[in-house]
């Protein structure tokens, strides 16, 4: 896979190699990869091609653009960035997840943007919250590309099966975002359909079934951080103890399966939760929504179908009492090899305006980066991102750090140790942290 | 042990092996199979043996019909053109092998393997592996584990082949008295004349998956009831001619072009009226050269055999092979006279090749 | 005057004699040449690589291909890895693993397909080898996903779909039989090398010895037993050898069937764990030193595994001569 993708790369550079000696001398290469899966997240690359006249206008420069777009596992999409950075072959703009700050900031890969993003007042509209996630050291890496929200999907269908009135249904959102509706009550929720027969035992309740992003809100929800004020790591025992009974006690209740993890995402998770027939509440990310509508549910009507029978709504509340989701923006970097790191930025930011973001908003069901977005009229007509933008006032982040692969793997770690019934909350804990312990040495704190 | 064959045929898909075979085998008898490669001998053989299951017809045992029993169920000893020795075994393994098979006690396993390797003077090889013996000595393991078994049936699969001229005459002589003193019926695939002529009590001909004759060695050296046997069997082959035979006044007369040879009653009247032409057969050995003879011709080449000559003599467009001592010193080249011992002369109709002499 | 003009003859004849040792020797060396670059650059350079980075805390934040840049730690990997909690598990694992999918498939499974294609119509036998080889010229990914589609549950899943027909309860295979599945899988792509091998040598066996045995009084059971299976004992060792090393060092379907999981580790193996802590980085930071520290554990014990089966049986006796053919 990684020499297929390598080889399609060689033979891409060749091609603008090429094509760059066809065209003025002085033209300028910018070659900017993508990840994204097609059609619906086309524009993360294809935006650039819109925008290339314009900044050859603006900065009297010829250009030569080089847009690369992959749809690798992450791992491999990630592994192929580190080795070309140290083989002085990276791309001028790298698009990834904006954890990658926490390992290619240290390591030299990447450029940190403080002292010229002021010089571009496109970037003065991005949504402040999303800035957070990306810092590290004290400064900014990367520009959002997107933002998304990973609410909880809960089907229409089987709540008025359950007896719910259209009001309820309609309302459990605000409900839920106010604090009313407890994570507890969506647990009891659950154990009443499945105690009617709405649902069979199981399938109250699904999260993801690989590890993911989304696990960390649970954590975040009880009350637990990952970093500390200088930006150390730290667990809280306490915590990740009330996030492992949780999951353990709903695994217990037979609102959740215990095989959950390891399910197939394709050829079953997501034509099971898209359906709505099946699964009460599914935890899921906002971008699901249009892979249903034109793989799973395209016959019997897609959007419509999807509007008529699933909702989404904030995590409702668990230990802090809060209602919260988790963002997970995607972020254009500016590789430290980059010789026009300039003209790269000069790019990125014709692209970061609400027409341009739109595009890929609505296509994608991401949710917007700029305050001016919520207000053009494409977005607000948006049902279903309408719906939704709300969440990035509730939102969090995953931690920037070197150590963060080692964290989450040991908190998955205690997840499947809980859901299997290998371990009760207190074990799973003790395992999780151990591992950390042992990986991360002095690098982290238990409290 | 006595072998019933009727009507076999074993084809392979289209191919077919052996056609139609009849042969009755008598008990403690001797028989070769004769005949050129491909020819179905060694297919019968394996079907014999119950490698091969029969596609149609009857094999007897004895009373005991075997087309469908098992190899093992045979007792049946067989020797191979390979030896076919088991080379992850010692000699003393491989002789005992079927008597482990068959379950027979340890102690008498030993007895009757060193017997049997004393018999056939491989005593001393029993620790041996096969690949640390010469050709001779593995073919006498091979034998000896044919013969340890006690079997009713012998099986020989051309099994001096591989052997040099020298050993394989010895061979030849030990292999027919062990076979007379045991008495076990035997059957013996050659393509090798000579060894079916010497070592059989019958000898089966075939050709291309038919039996051609079914004889002793010297009927089916005088008698030929085929032209192929009468090609086949003898060493220089028969000559054969195409000739026209006339009868008048009670005198018989073959002829062809310009040769002319008078003949008796007994052999001329049968081609006489059979009409039409007739191939005449003629051994190299029943041809002399003669200071005056019924023909004259050119001798084209001399072989000397050491013993004898080979001679073959030119007369017109025929060609004849002939025997001639070789203190007569002839050469290629010169003219010489023939005599022609029609007594001894066969006659073929050309199209079914069936003798006209001797009917079947 | 005999001695002194006899001298420089013998002299240049030992001269004479000594190019022709080097020459052989020479010669010796140049033909093992080929192979030994390939072992150089393909095996002992990576090995020694792997061996340093292992020494070393090489990760993405801080990623280098500079050796002399390289963090040195010294044994820490080593440290992490013996105080993991799970590194016991995961060895044993991998021991059941390889122990399993062997001895039920790489080898017996192997041995009966091999004699029951040589022992039925040659046709027949080609098209039923045929199919086995399949698993092992699909595409991993395309091969898990079959199974993905054959063992997913209700109603997706072809076997639970026929469960249901037959008014069969359903079920999660994997999840529920997890190590059934990962030896089966991985068995079935490792039945095809031991096929070819053991078919080609039965096949090299000359019939008349097979012949021989049946009339001698061997079923055909006891032809295999006494004959063709000591005949080919040497292909039975080589594969034995070659299967374990090769089972040691997969992980592919592992990792896309089950991913090591369910649960705590069930069913990862050693290499997964290399790669799980090396390569895998779904969150950014690969352990590249870290993992090397399992890579470095899984080629000793690798290279400790294929001495004592070279010791035991005696490979040097196998490349001496070819056995079946020793008639």
């Amino acid at each position: 896979m990684i020499r297929k993708l390598s080889l399609t790369m060689l033979f891409a550079l060749l091609l603008g190699l090429l094509a760059g000696f066809a065209v003025a001398q002085d033209a300028v290469s910018i070659t900017i990869r993508c990840i994204a899966s097609p059609p619906e997240e086309d524009w993360r690359c294809n935006n650039f091609a819109s925008v290339e006249a314009e900044v050859e206008a603006e900065l009297g420069i010829e250009i030569n653009l080089n847009l690369i777009q992959d749809n690798a596992s992450w791992g491999d999409y990630k592994n192929e960035f580190v080795l070309a950075s140290e083989a002085g072959e990276a791309p001028d703009i790298i698009l990834s997840g904006h954890e990658d700050i926490g390992a290619w900031a240290p390591a030299g890969f990447i450029i940190p943007l403080d002292d010229v993003i002021p010089m571009h007042s496109e970037f003065d509209d991005i949504v402040p919250s999303l800035w957070e996630s990306h810092g590290y050291a004290g400064q900014i890496w990367g520009i959002p590309q997107d933002a998304e929200a990973r609410p909880i999907f809960y089907s229409k269908l089987l709540l008025r099966d359950l007896g719910w009135s259209e009001e309820d249904i309609e309302s459990l959102p605000d409900r839920v975002a106010a604090g009313e509706f407890t994570f507890a009550d969506m647990l009891a929720t659950a154990e009443a359909a499945i105690d009617e027969g709405v649902v069979d035992s199981g399938n109250g309740w699904w999260h993801r079934p690989s590890n993911g992003p989304d696990f960390l809100y649970y954590y975040y929800g009880h009350g637990g951080e990952v970093l500390d004020m200088e930006g150390n790591l730290v667990v809280d025992r306490d915590a990740l103890v009330a996030t492992y009974e949780l999951l353990g006690g709903a695994v217990a209740s037979g609102v959740l399966r215990s095989d959950i993890i390891g399910l197939d995402w394709s050829e079953v998770w997501h034509p099971t939760v898209g359906q709505a027939e099946t699964v009460l509440f599914a935890a899921g990310g906002t971008w699901n929504w249009p892979n249903w509508a034109l793989n799973y549910v395209a016959d019997r009507g897609g959007d419509e179908y999807l509007f008529e029978n699933i909702g989404l709504t904030l995590i409702p509340a668990m230990g802090t009492g809060k209602a919260i989701t988790l963002t997970h923006p995607l972020t254009y970097m500016i590789s430290s090899g980059s010789p026009h790191p300039d003209v790269a930025l000069s790019l990125i930011a014709a692209i970061t305006t609400p027409e341009h973001n739109n595009k890929h908003a609505i296509d994608s069901f991401h949710l917007g980066i700029l305050n001016a977005q919520l207000e053009s009229e494409a977005y607000a007509n948006n049902r279903l991102l309408s719906s939704a933008h709300y969440m990035l006032d509730h939102t969090t982040s995953l931690p920037n750090h070197p150590g963060w692969n080692a964290w989450s793997g040991a908190y998955f770690l205690g997840i499947q140790a809980v859901e299997t019934g290998e371990a009760d909350a207190a074990g799973a804990a003790d395992i999780a942290i151990a591992q950390m312990q042992n990986e991360l040495g002095d690098g982290i704190t238990v409290r | 042990m006595e072998i019933r064959i009727d009507n076999l045929t074993k084809k392979f898909g289209d191919v077919v092996g052996v056609e139609d075979l009849t042969l009755h085998i008598d008990d403690g008898e001797f028989v070769a199979f004769l005949g050129p490669s491909g020819c179905g001998k060694t297919t019968t053989l394996l079907t014999l043996a119950g490698i091969y299951k029969p596609t149609d017809g009857l094999i007897r045992f004895g009373d005991r019909v075997v087309n469908t029993v098992q190899p093992k169920d045979r007792n049946i000893g067989m020797v191979f053109q390979s030896y076919a020795l088991y080379p992850h075994m010692t000699i003393f393994q491989n002789i005992a092998y079927p008597l482990k098979l068959k379950k027979v006690p340890k102690n008498v396993q030993n007895e009757q393997v060193r017997q049997v390797a004393n018999v056939m003077g491989i005593g001393e090889l029993l620790d041996r592996r096969p690949g640390q013996l010469s050709g001779g000595q593995q073919q006498r393991v091979a034998l000896g584990r044919a013969l340890v078994k006690e079997p009713d049936v012998l099986l020989f699969d051309e099994p001096l082949s591989n052997l040099d001229a020298r050993l394989r005459l010895t061979m030849r002589g030990e292999i027919k008295h062990l076979q007379k003193n045991l008495g076990i019926t035997s059957i013996y695939v050659t393509h090798d004349q000579v060894e079916a002529m010497t070592m059989a009590d019958r000898i089966a001909v075939m050709n291309r998956g038919h039996l051609q004759a079914f004889d002793a060695p010297d009927e089916l050296y005088d008698r030929p009831k085929t032209r192929f046997v009468a090609g086949f069997v003898g060493n220089p082959p028969m000559n054969f001619l195409d000739v026209e035979v006339s009868q008048s006044n009670g005198h018989f007369l073959a002829e062809a072009d310009s040769i002319q040879l008078p003949l008796g009653a007994d052999r001329g009247a049968p081609p006489a009226g059979h009409g039409g032409p007739v191939v005449m057969g003629i051994r190299p050995e029943d041809i002399q050269i003669v200071e005056k003879g019924d023909v004259t011709g050119e001798i084209f080449v001399v072989e000397p055999l050491g013993r004898e000559d080979l001679i073959d003599v030119r007369v017109g467009p025929h060609g004849f092979i002939l025997l001639a001592d070789t203190e007569k010193q002839h050469r290629a080249g010169e003219r010489v006279s023939l005599n022609f011992d029609m007594t001894q002369a066969q006659f073929f109709d050309p199209q079914t090749e069936r003798s006209l002499l001797w009917r079947q | 005057m005999t001695v002194s003009s006899d001298k420089p003859k013998s002299s240049a004849a030992l001269i004479q004699s000594r190019r022709n040792a080097l020459r052989s020797y020479l010669g010796a060396y140049g033909f093992m040449a080929p192979a030994g670059v390939l072992v150089i650059v393909f095996f002992l350079i990576p090995v020694a690589i792997v061996l340093y980075l292992s020494v070393t805390n090489l990760a993405s934040s801080n990623f280098t291909s500079d050796l002399a840049k390289m963090e040195f730690i010294g044994l820490k990997n080593y440290r992490t890895l013996f105080n993991d909690q799970f590194a016991r598990k995961i060895f044993f694992n991998t021991i059941f693993y390889v122990l399993v999918t062997l001895s039920l498939f790489n080898v017996s499974l192997a041995l009966i397909v091999s004699l029951l294609t040589t022992h039925i119509d040659r046709r027949a036998g080609f098209f039923f080898r045929a199919l086995w080889i399949l698993p092992r010229i699909t595409s991993p990914v395309v091969y898990i996903l079959i199974w993905k589609r054959m063992s997913a549950e209700a109603p997706f899943g072809i076997l639970n779909q026929f469960n249901e027909f037959l008014g069969y309860p359903t079920y999660n295979y994997v999840a529920t039989n997890p190590w059934v599945f990962v030896v089966v899988v991985n068995g079935f792509i490792g039945v095809s090398f031991g096929m070819i091998i053991f078919t080609s040598a039965i096949e090299s066996i000359p019939k008349d010895l097979l012949n021989a045995s049946l009339v001698d009084g061997s079923s055909r059971l006891q032809r295999i037993r006494y004959v063709i299976l000591p005949l080919i004992r040497w292909p039975l060792l080589f594969v034995v050898t070659y299967q374990t090393l090769s089972l040691l060092t997969s992980f592919v379907e592992i990792q896309l069937l089950t991913d090591g999981g369910p649960g705590l580790y069930r069913t990862e193996v050693w290499s997964l764990t290399a790669y799980h802590r090396a390569l895998s980085n779904y969150f950014g930071n690969a352990q590249w030193g870290y993992g090397s520290a399992f890579a470095v554990l899984l080629v000793m014990i690798g290279v400790v595994l294929a001495v004592i089966y070279m010791r035991v049986f005696r490979f040097d006796e196998l490349i001496a001569e070819p056995r079946v053919e020793a008639l």
